[in-house]
């Protein structure tokens, strides 16, 4: 985890608040491409299941790889989540 | 009773592997130099010994596991383990 | 064995040892409040027993009980029914509705609860009012719940609690990971436990030894936990906010089914005792039931009992309230079986290994102390490695008041609780069991911080521990609790069984205590070059 003081920060915010806040909008909009199965509860269900899993992948991803790299696709991950949770809450509305 | 057979095959096998574990032998035969008892009568197992009794350990969960016992399974792993743990304190208290 | 980068092993170390220095102490208190509410129920038992062991959950009877409490309540608390086993296996059974609180949200249960004695179907005690005044007056079980609190939310209030485990729960995770990617020698160092007068490398054969045979453990525990904790805190509400658009009523309906159409017409209630017995045929100790709309004809009955000998998951059975026939298993969630159904049902038995009985809680509680002792030994470990720096001291001295302070302030709670039953102490049991547990922290703090040398901090905790853990015995049968020769014709198992323990607990610290003041001063070490041992 060497680096900059800069790099170093930044380090720390991605593992830490960022990380948690991608593992919330990946587990939620993950529910909208997930199967729903039969019973219709999959693809609520296994993301809220594997919220512990999603998130120690990213943590562990996210202080292991260059930072530059795991910074962006963090943000892509969790922005594509992001636009897909607005789209269904504006076709709600709609 | 597949249970109980499960946990026996298990700790047998961890009790000889623990018994003749060439790092812990070792470690006791540098105490027995400073007067402590020596471990007598056991020496290090041969690599190839050691590997069949870690598959012997691990069999009885594999086997669980493909018949689908899964609650023993969970017991048979619980128990193993705490096993183990106990086993090598308690083999590390003798002096 | 992993082969890492230096780099990558060097990120790891620092995870664990720095997690584990802001992590730690709370994680132990979790773990080990997590470990003895492994038998929260059987405490229950053993601190509130009747006179002679109830054989089943909700025998033979528990219909006419419900029936006559049900006359008892104003018709709108025969909304919703919960009927649980609690200490000494008295049923307590909860009519209740939920009202909207003045604001329009946050809805909280308000109704009446009864506790019977099922042996004479005696009504105990009856409260009425919202769930938490009602929980304020109440008493059984009481000891059980104060455990059971520290471990999923530490007593912070909700959301706050969940996520301060669910943060614990997730260092542990990360605690799991990265001990096992750093530890070269998995297996080959399995049994290595080298002892030489408390120096770093006995420290660090301790911490590791307990975490490699605890490490499977040590990550499910971690999973389902973090998995408890954040569901609640806000993973579900994130869901419901995106998956049904924050509406939560489609949401119950898909996990729970669609209510059938609303018929308020009065209904006579199948026998409830035949539902409980129909289940029990299949193999099943009954553990709990729900009853919806008391009395109505759209009142729908569910009996959930305890796994069957060899079973893992959970089940639940629906029956019809008219004809009392049994409608089937019905999924832990949605209306028909499915993979996320199944794993969510999965998370209980792992977490809290009450499938087998007395088998597996006692596994459980085996897996969860060697949890609770690698914690400490790894803060051990860490201090012991810069002893040189004053600083770190306080961190020892903070480790031993955690580990042993903690275990003799549950004591004194456990002795608030046997005190208030037996009206020797006034007043609501909740506050004097915190009013107990605190004092007993701060004082064990005080000490900790005060005493000279940090050997001698141990000691007085660990002693009063060992008396503390015998005198609770002395103290419960004192207090008139039922006396070891009853206890045994009585079939009180857990009260013959408790008291057990808790004074071979007590002798073997004493015992350990005693044998490390007749062990050699750590001066007399011999220094070999390469090793040091004791001299005999």
């Amino acid at each position: 985890m060497a680096g900059t003081r800069t790099e170093k920060i930044w380090r720390f915010v991605l593992a830490g608040p960022l990380v948690l806040l991608a593992t919330l909008i990946i587990m939620a909009g993950s529910s909208l491409w997930l199967p729903a199965g039969q019973a219709q509860v999959n693809n609520f269900v296994i993301p809220v299941v594997l919220l512990p899993a999603i998130w120690a992948v990213l943590f562990f991803y996210s202080v292991l790889d260059r930072l530059g790299r795991a910074s962006v696709v963090i943000i892509i991950l969790t922005a594509v989540h992001a636009a897909l949770i607005a789209q269904h809450l504006l076709q709600a509305q709609q | 009773m597949m249970l109980l057979l499960s946990i026996a095959v298990s700790a047998l096998s961890v009790t000889a592997l623990a018994l003749r574990d060439p790092k812990r032998l070792r470690w006791r035969q540098k105490l027995a130099r400073y007067g402590a008892t020596p471990a007598k009568g056991f020496s290090p197992l041969p690599r190839r010994r050691r590997r069949w009794l870690l598959t012997a350990m691990l069999v009885p969960g594999v086997l669980l596991a493909l018949t689908g016992m899964w609650a023993s399974l969970m017991l048979w792993l619980g128990a193993s383990l705490t096993y183990g743990w106990l086993l090598s304190e308690v083999l590390a208290a003798r002096r | 064995m992993l082969k890492l980068q230096q780099k990558t092993t060097q990120t790891m170390l620092a995870l664990h040892g720095w997690g584990a220095v802001i992590f730690g102490l709370l994680l132990y208190w979790v773990i080990l409040t997590g470990t003895i509410a492994v038998f929260a129920d059987d405490i229950n038992d053993w601190a509130s027993p009747l006179p002679a062991a109830i054989p089943e959950t909700l025998p033979l009877g528990t219909d006419a009980m419900l029936r006559k409490a049900a006359a008892d309540v104003a018709p709108e608390y025969l909304d919703e029914l919960t009927v649980f086993a609690t200490a000494g296996g008295r049923i307590r059974a909860f009519f209740h509705t939920h009202a909207e609180a003045v604001d329009g949200e946050h809805p909280e249960e308000e109704g009446v609860l009864f506790v019977f004695d099922p042996a004479s179907g005696d009504i105990l005690q009856r409260f009425e009012g919202t769930q938490s005044e009602i929980e304020a007056q109440s008493h059984y079980g009481k000891l059980g719940h104060f455990l059971v609190e520290w471990h999923v939310q530490l007593h912070v209030p909700s959301p706050w609690g969940l996520m301060l485990t669910g943060i614990l729960g997730m260092s542990l995770l990360v605690a799991c990971v990265s001990g096992f990617a750093m530890h070269r020698h998995l297996i080959k160092d399995a049994f290595l436990r080298r002892r030489r007068g408390g120096d770093v490398l006995s420290h660090k054969d301790a911490h590791v030894m307990a975490s490699t045979w605890n490490l499977p453990f040590a990550f499910i525990l971690a999973f389902t936990g973090s998995f408890y904790s954040l569901a609640g805190a806000f993973a579900i509400p994130a869901i419901a906010m995106v998956a049904f658009g924050g509406d939560q009523v489609k949401l119950i309906e898909t996990v729970q089914g669609l209510p059938p159409a609303e018929d308020r017409r009065p209904a006579e209630m199948a026998n409830i005792d035949t539902m409980l017995e129909d289940v029990r045929a299949a193999g099943h100790r009954t553990r709990f039931l729900t009853v919806d709309h008391w009395g109505r004809q759209d009142a729908r009955i569910s009996v959930f009992p305890w796994q069957a000998e060899g079973e893992l998951l959970p089940k639940g059975y629906a029956f019809d309230a008219q004809t009392g026939e049994n409608l089937g298993e019905k999924p832990a969630l949605g209306q028909s079986p499915s993979l996320g159904s199944d794993l969510v049902a999965l998370m209980g038995p792992l977490h809290f290994g009450n499938f087998a009985g007395w088998l597996s809680k006692t596994v459980w509680f085996a897996l969860g102390f060697a949890g609770a002792y690698v914690c400490i030994s790894g803060l051990a470990l860490w201090v012991k490695r810069r002893e040189q720096q004053k600083t770190w001291q306080y961190l020892l001295r903070a480790t031993l008041w955690s580990a042993w302070g903690l275990p003799l302030a549950l004591v004194a709670a456990a002795a608030a609780y046997l005190l208030q039953q037996a009206g020797v102490l006034a007043g609501a049991v909740e506050p004097l069991m915190f009013k107990a547990f605190g004092l007993c922290l701060a004082l064990s703090g005080i000490l900790a911080g005060i005493v000279r040398r940090v050997t001698g901090v141990r000691r007085i905790l660990v002693i009063s521990l060992g008396l503390g853990l015998c005198a609770l015995v002395a103290l419960r049968l004192l207090l008139g609790g039922p006396g070891w020769v009853s206890a045994a014709t009585g079939g009180l198992t857990a009260v013959v069984v408790l008291d057990v323990a808790l004074l071979l607990g007590g002798a073997w610290l004493l015992r350990r205590e005693w044998r490390q003041t007749q062990a050699l001063p750590e001066g007399s070490l011999i220094d070999t070059g390469d090793m040091e041992v004791n001299t005999p």
